[in-house]
């Protein structure tokens, strides 16, 4: 029992860091309607930029936490202004903004690896790894960081939306773009805020994962897959979705790593085809189509 | 009118012909990246027939292609089939994958369905990685098959240029009878406006599968040539990074266009091998190739090439005689 314990919380920790990922895919998607196949480099750039702020510059952790969202941030603004709205004006189809927005995050793979190196990089352990001890479950540290962090972000994007005129503005333009407009909501201005808010919550999610993967350039495409299994699995339509399935995903390769450490990757893709199957939509996800 | 077709059959055939004659004249490593180049176009006019011509999302080629490459080498070694042999149970199990598939798939739209053929690459690619291996060895470590001969005879490394070359130009003819076939013009219809082409009573559903089957059965013929082009085969050729490859074939050279397709296979394949040496790596110049294309030229290089060149055209010859031709096409 108490293994099933420790196996369920590094689930719950893990689901949390898909689900915060996931989450981030929904600013951007509800906003535009595309999801970001950049996104992975938002992360990637979370962990590198934290690990050289903090290793070879000596930064503080909250400093390099800091520096790697802005820079984000920054990435995202591009991205807006170089691909989507251009493509969005030209009316062109939804694969041509996706291949647009890989191209601009293998630039950036380049440009990291060029500069920083394609090497692994040293990790801001910003937390120590030793862990707490309930009778012979076995609590890290770090997955409780994650959880606590994510319960945090979550329900600061959920007041985010609710409560602030900006972010009802985000929602709105998701739902109906002219509508919104017509409105007087400078929907291009919602466009770029959530992107920026998207690229920081994926910087987020990619420090917060930095102990536990190891940081390279290459580290985002991992990252991007586990969040759109989350996103999927919980249903794309609805960001919040992305919590749940992420911890569903999360707790599942927990299980069958624990069970057969070989079978996790299958097991992981494998689940979210069947999902796809029973429910296009996602779990929890509206089954209007 | 047939004399139209045959002409632009001609015109279009151009580039493909371009590098299969130069296959004949290059040698060593140089025919090496001819043989790429023909396969990384059978793999791009696959996709363009799903993405091109039906205007579908499909991320997942890749998965066929490994599917493709580790049947034919499994059943090369372990059964000790002939390669020719071996692609006939490799094609049937690849295209049934493919069809069963569709009906999970095919329920997908747009975004879900980019994000579903992505997850079906990745699981063909993690039971590839972990659970082939188990039991038949292969995963990262790959796997090896015999050079292809004629019943033991070996007249040189030009047989299989030879080989993957007839399969280019069957593939690439056939592209061409579909695109202008009934079929191909319901696939462009689905790619306009499906629910105007279902309304006109096109079996969207269908056609959608017959371009998803056809898609998958010709990347897993890809997936047998690059097999036996390299002689070997690892679980690591079939990763993310690889679709991207094929997606740039189209994406470069043009959607829905066959002789796009050569066009960016042969710029891809160059670009691959030019780069690899570079500290960058090919990322960065892929990235900014796609960046150019898709944000300043977003019909493709084959349509820029063949508007330059029509724009010579009239500068060379009298605008008298080119009217003519003009009519002629239409009559």
């Amino acid at each position: 029992v108490s293994t099933f314990l420790t196996y369920t919380f590094i689930g719950l920790g893990l689901g949390s860091i898909y689900g915060i990922f996931g989450l981030s895919f929904g600013g951007i998607y509800t906003s535009t309607g595309i999801v970001n196949f950049a996104q992975g480099d938002f992360a990637m750039l979370g962990g590198m930029i934290s690990s050289v702020a903090v290793h070879r510059w000596g930064w503080p952790y909250p400093l390099g936490l800091l520096l790697s969202m802005a820079a984000a941030g920054l990435l995202a603004i591009v991205i807006q202004f170089a691909i989507v709205e251009p493509l969005l004006r030209r009316n062109a189809g939804l694969i041509a903004i996706i291949i647009g927005t890989v191209a601009i995050g293998l630039m950036l793979e380049g440009a990291i690896g060029a500069t920083v190196g394609y090497a692994t990089q040293p990790t801001a352990n910003y937390i120590s790894s030793n862990a707490y001890h309930l009778g012979n479950v076995v609590l890290a540290k770090i997955y409780l960081v994650i959880i606590i962090a994510t319960v945090l972000l979550s329900v600061g994007y959920w007041l985010f939306t609710r409560k602030t005129i900006w972010g009802k503005a985000l929602l709105a333009t998701g739902q109906d773009h002219t509508g919104a407009q017509a409105i007087g909501i400078p929907s291009r201005w919602v466009r770029t805020w959530a992107f920026v808010l998207s690229a920081s919550i994926a910087a987020i999610a990619g420090f917060l994962v930095a102990p536990l993967v190891s940081v390279s350039v290459t580290e985002g495409y991992s990252l991007l897959i586990y969040g759109f299994i989350a996103a999927v699995v919980g249903g794309i339509d609805r960001p919040y979705a992305a919590l749940p399935g992420g911890i569903i995903v999360g707790l599942l390769t927990s299980y069958v790593a624990g069970w057969k450490g070989d079978y996790v990757d299958f097991a992981q893709v494998g689940g979210l085809i069947l999902i796809l199957a029973v429910r296009p939509k996602g779990l929890f996800g509206v089954n209007s189509a | 009118m047939i004399r139209h077709r045959l002409v632009s059959l001609s015109g279009g055939l151009g580039p493909l012909i371009v590098v299969i004659l130069a296959g004949i004249y290059l040698h060593n490593y140089r025919l090496g990246v001819a043989e790429l180049i023909l396969i990384d176009t059978i793999l791009g006019l696959g996709l363009n027939v799903f993405m091109g011509l039906c205007g579908q999302a499909n991320f997942g080629v890749s998965g066929f292609a490994a599917i493709g490459a580790f049947g034919s080498a499994l059943l090369e070694t372990k059964a000790h089939m002939n390669p020719l042999i071996a692609l006939i149970p490799t094609l049937i199990g690849g295209a049934i994958v493919a069809y069963l598939l569709s009906y999970v798939l095919l329920r997908l739209r747009e975004m879900s369905l980019a994000i579903g053929t992505i997850a079906v690459a990745l699981a063909i690619y993690a039971f590839l990685q972990s659970v082939l291996p188990l039991t038949w060895g292969g995963g990262s470590n790959g796997l090896g098959v015999p050079v292809m001969t004629i019943n033991g005879w070996y007249p040189g490394p030009r047989l299989f240029y030879y080989y993957a070359a007839a399969w280019a130009v069957l593939i690439y003819v056939g592209y061409w009878r579909l695109e202008r076939s009934r079929v191909g013009r319901a696939w462009r219809s689905i790619r306009m406006d499906e629910g105007a082409a279902a309304a006109a009573g096109i079996n969207t559903q269908g056609y959608k599968r017959l371009a998803f089957v056809l898609n998958s059965a010709v990347a897993v013929l890809a997936g047998t040539l690059l097999v036996q082009q390299s002689g070997f085969t690892s679980a690591d050729n079939f990763g993310i990074f690889s679709n991207l490859t094929i997606l740039l074939i189209v994406v470069v050279g043009g959607e829905g266009s066959a002789p796009g397709s050569v066009l960016g296979a042969a710029l891809l394949v160059i670009l691959t091998q030019e780069t690899s040496t570079i500290s960058t790596g090919p990322t960065f110049i892929y990235g900014a190739v796609l960046f150019v294309v898709i944000r300043f030229l977003p019909r493709g290089l084959w349509f820029y090439v063949t508007a330059t060149f029509e724009f010579l055209l009239r500068k060379v010859v009298p605008d008298s005689l080119l009217r003519a031709r003009a009519g002629d096409a239409h009559a």
